[in-house]
């Protein structure tokens, strides 16, 4: 048992879900930032258990909140876990070492539970516990309810995680599904935004506007549909509700004990599948990707093209194969674009956008689309670490015979090519919204210019102090300062788009001029700078 | 052909790596660097390849600077550390390199059908570095190097890590290049290596040679073993 628990810490502690940089600097603004907003989403949610509280009580049906919200946490643990479960238990690079320590695998099993169990709790944080505390405060508390409260809060995810690792473990044994870390990375971060953004619509739902008494009704008829089916797919997960209402009497014992025996249950279960198929569903990832193949078309893959084309080719295929670059450099422009949408629809102001769009003079428009598409063309951060993520290799470029110059450029293009994904759907969003076509094909010119523009900063800014003695892509890409100033830059040449447009309110000609001549200007004299000195900078590094 | 003229390299204005070098390394033979950890050898090949800039002096590869793109093309280069590209495949490896020193498509196919069969890594081929061990990754940035036939071969260490079988054929292939009158230069810290394989010799320790010239004359001067003449002469550098 202690091994198990000395393992749990060793692995949280290296996990990455707590590490953060070590700089002194950045060191309190992580935790400061993540528990700010955890305290404005907590508030958030307080005050609408407060109002759904009083809206049920006034019909005494305010006993159902607790159990809505315990399924509701069971059904995130689970969607969360399989994702967890997978990326820890087959993904994770430790599972070899860990494969080779004196540890059995019940151990190992465990250890890994129990830093889901950790990693969950985070979401609890945001579920549970404001309900928790609103609950409390609205029924009135006695102390075994706080006490209550800690224990269901340290035991709740264990049934739903449970469930999930031993349906992970049996598809990973029986099926190939899940094998290609690739896919399966993708796939899960495309789902987790999802998830975000519809949490996002759902709360927005629920504390709009007046409920009738029609719809309080209907939302006691659909919570307790939804309180029945969670309980048929997670059992014993009603005893956690029924524990806490029943405090203050001796049925709260017995539910509770009741829910830890089922917990227990879960635990047994997922340590009994596992010890049966784990071990094979881990060889099967390992080895799938071990098996060596050749080169069936060598003709083909072998086929030549331009140094500058094959550079470019290069930096893709490095940037779509690392989780963390894919992410940063490539998911980058379609989050953007997603979250601008996402806040549109979401913050009530479709309306307004809308008919702003058809309304507001042309050259405006233009002038706003160009600065979104500066801001989103920095947001992603393939030409600010071009030269970053070479890393200790870096010399390679300096040997291979290909001008510094086009090397250089061919990294930019890289980054403009991914850049241009993220404006073409701005456009389109522009234009799905009721907006000029031609208007629009305008603006898609100029942000076409602006982006080269802010990619080829980019690259210049990485350049000049490029991050080059790290030990892994997180630090090249995550804690890089150059993709922050980056993303000022792109934030300024924004500014310097829209802002004198607006206040010299120009006409759509002017504007149009004035956009080609600054940006037109500016990426000549960066042009030149990155053939000149850049250039010349990068030949004089030591490396 | 390489010349260092009076080169000194400092490392960001404190670390002499090295001092008033100069050396010729000639055509025609296996020329070995032979020096201690931190002696100045991936320094001096650095500077040989055009990777860094010398604080003085000059470096010319077949009588062009060194820093120029027509000796980089000349050149074949495998690095000290063979953790490149790690997710690019094997063939995707070897065909960038061959698009970057401009191979003809006729000859690339061949090319990498032929190293690929010398190396035994033809069945690797389509998997990425990252799946590949230390040795494979040693053999697939020799392969590398040798995609566009090189005149001029310059090998970092290129023994560590290499099972014997690998070893043996590029100690062959060094050899057949050499007598073709090409230049074959390479570094190690192991005198073994270098007294089975090279015809001449540099000795370097702390950024100063110690000896450059004939392996036979070296064997012939060392009165006891050349063992004990190597530590002695690093050591009282
Ligand atoms: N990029 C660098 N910055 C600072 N010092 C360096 C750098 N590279 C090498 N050195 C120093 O220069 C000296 C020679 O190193 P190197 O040429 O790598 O030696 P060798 O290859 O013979 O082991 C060593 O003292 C090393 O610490
Ligand atoms: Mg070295």
């Amino acid at each position: 048992m202690r091994k198990i628990f000395i393992l749990a810490k060793t692995l949280l502690k290296g996990g990455g879900a707590f590490s953060m940089s070590k700089k002194r600097r950045t060191k309190y603004l992580i935790p400061l930032v993540l528990g700010l907003s955890f305290a404005v989403f907590g508030v958030m949610m307080v005050m609408l258990t407060f109002e759904i509280f009083d809206a049920l009580d006034s019909v005494n049906q305010a006993d159902i909140i607790l159990p809505l919200v315990f399924g509701a946490t069971c059904i995130m643990v689970f969607i969360f876990g399989v994702f967890y479960v997978v990326s820890t238990m087959y993904h994770a690079k430790d599972i070899e070492l860990l494969a080779s320590l004196p540890i059995r695998p019940y151990q190992m099993l465990s250890a890994k539970f129990i830093t889901l169990v950790v990693y969950e709790y985070i979401m609890e944080a945001f579920i549970l516990v404001p309900v928790m505390v609103a609950f409390g405060v609205k029924s009135g508390v006695g102390v075994t309810y706080i006490v209550y409260c800690i224990i269901l809060l340290a035991i709740t995810p264990i049934i739903a995680l449970s469930i999930a690792s031993v349906l992970v473990m049996v598809v990973m044994r029986f099926t190939s599904f899940g094998k290609n870390k690739q896919v399966f990375k993708f796939v899960g971060s495309i789902l987790v935004v999802g998830i975000a953004i519809g949490l996002n619509i759902g709360l927005q739902a629920l504390t709009g506007g007046n409920r009738s008494e029609e719809q309080l009704v209907q939302m006691i008829e659909s919570g307790t549909s939804l309180v029945s089916t969670v309980s048929n797919v997670f059992p014993g997960i009603i005893f956690a509700s029924r524990a806490l209402i029943n405090s203050a009497s001796i049925s709260g014992v017995i539910n509770l004990a009741l829910f830890v025996l089922c917990s227990a249950g879960g635990i047994a279960a997922f340590l009994g599948v596992g010890q049966l198929v784990y071990t094979k569903g881990v060889a099967g990832v390992t080895e799938s990707s071990a098996k060596r193949k050749g080169v069936s078309d060598l003709g083909k893959e072998a086929a030549r093209i331009s140094a500058t084309l094959s550079y470019i080719r290069k930096e893709f295929r490095l940037l779509v194969r690392s989780p963390i670059a894919f992410l940063n450099c490539v998911m980058m422009n379609l989050i953007w674009p997603a979250i601008l949408v996402v806040m549109m629809f979401t913050s009530g102001s479709l309306e307004m956008v809308k008919t702003l769009l058809v309304t507001m003079d042309g050259g405006l428009m233009i002038a706003i689309l160009v600065g979104m598409s500066a801001f989103v063309s920095s947001s992603n951060a393939t030409a600010s670490t071009a030269i970053s993520r070479e890393g200790k290799q870096l010399y390679v470029t300096k040997y291979i015979p290909l001008d510094m110059s086009k090397q250089l450029i061919a990294k930019i293009l890289t980054g403009y090519f991914l850049s241009v994904i993220g404006i073409v759907i701005i456009v389109i969003v522009g234009i799905v919204l009721g907006m000029n076509v031609g208007v629009a094909l305008i603006a898609l010119v100029l942000s076409l210019l602006v982006s080269a523009v802010v990619a080829v900063a980019g690259t210049l800014i990485d350049v000049s102090h490029p991050k080059l003695n790290w030990m892994n892509e997180q630090q090249a890409i995550k804690q890089n300062v150059n993709v922050l100033l980056h993303m000022l830059v792109g934030l300024l040449f924004g500014a310097v788009a829209v802002v004198p447009v607006l206040f010299a309110s120009m006409t759509m000609v002017v504007t149009i001029l004035y956009l080609i001549a600054v940006f037109g200007g500016i990426l000549i004299v960066l042009v030149w700078r990155v053939r000149g000195r850049a250039a010349a900078r990068m030949l004089d590094m030591d490396a | 052909m390489i010349e260092l003229k009076g080169v000194t390299k400092i490392y960001g204005g404190k670390v002499k790596a090295l001092d008033d070098v100069s050396l010729s390394v000639d055509d025609g033979c296996i020329y070995g660097f032979l020096g201690p950890n931190g002696a100045g050898k991936t320094t001096t090949i650095k500077l040989m390849t055009g990777i860094i800039k010398p604080d003085s002096g000059s470096v010319l590869v077949n009588g062009l600077p060194a820093m120029s793109i027509e000796s980089k093309k000349n050149i074949g280069f495998v690095p000290d550390d063979p953790n490149v590209f790690l997710r690019l495949k094997g063939v995707e490896y070897l065909s960038f390199m061959a698009d970057m020193y401009e191979v003809r498509s006729a000859e690339r196919e061949e090319r990498i059908r032929e190293l690929g069969a010398r190396f035994e890594m033809s069945s690797a081929l389509g998997d990425k570095i990252q799946s590949y061990s230390h040795g494979m990754r040693q053999k697939i940035v020799i392969m590398g190097a040798l995609m566009h036939r090189p005149r001029v071969w310059i090998l970092d260490e290129p023994m560590t890590g290499l099972d014997p079988k690998s070893s043996f054929e590029l100690k062959k292939m060094m050899r057949e290049h050499a007598e073709l009158g090409n230049t074959v230069f390479f570094s190690t810290h192991v005198l073994e290596v270098a007294e089975k394989l090279c015809d001449k010799l540099a000795v370097i320790s702390e950024g100063r040679i110690l000896y450059a010239g004939d392996m036979a004359d070296l064997k012939r001067k060392a009165d006891t073993s050349l063992e004990k003449m190597f530590l002695e002469m690093t050591e009282h550098a």
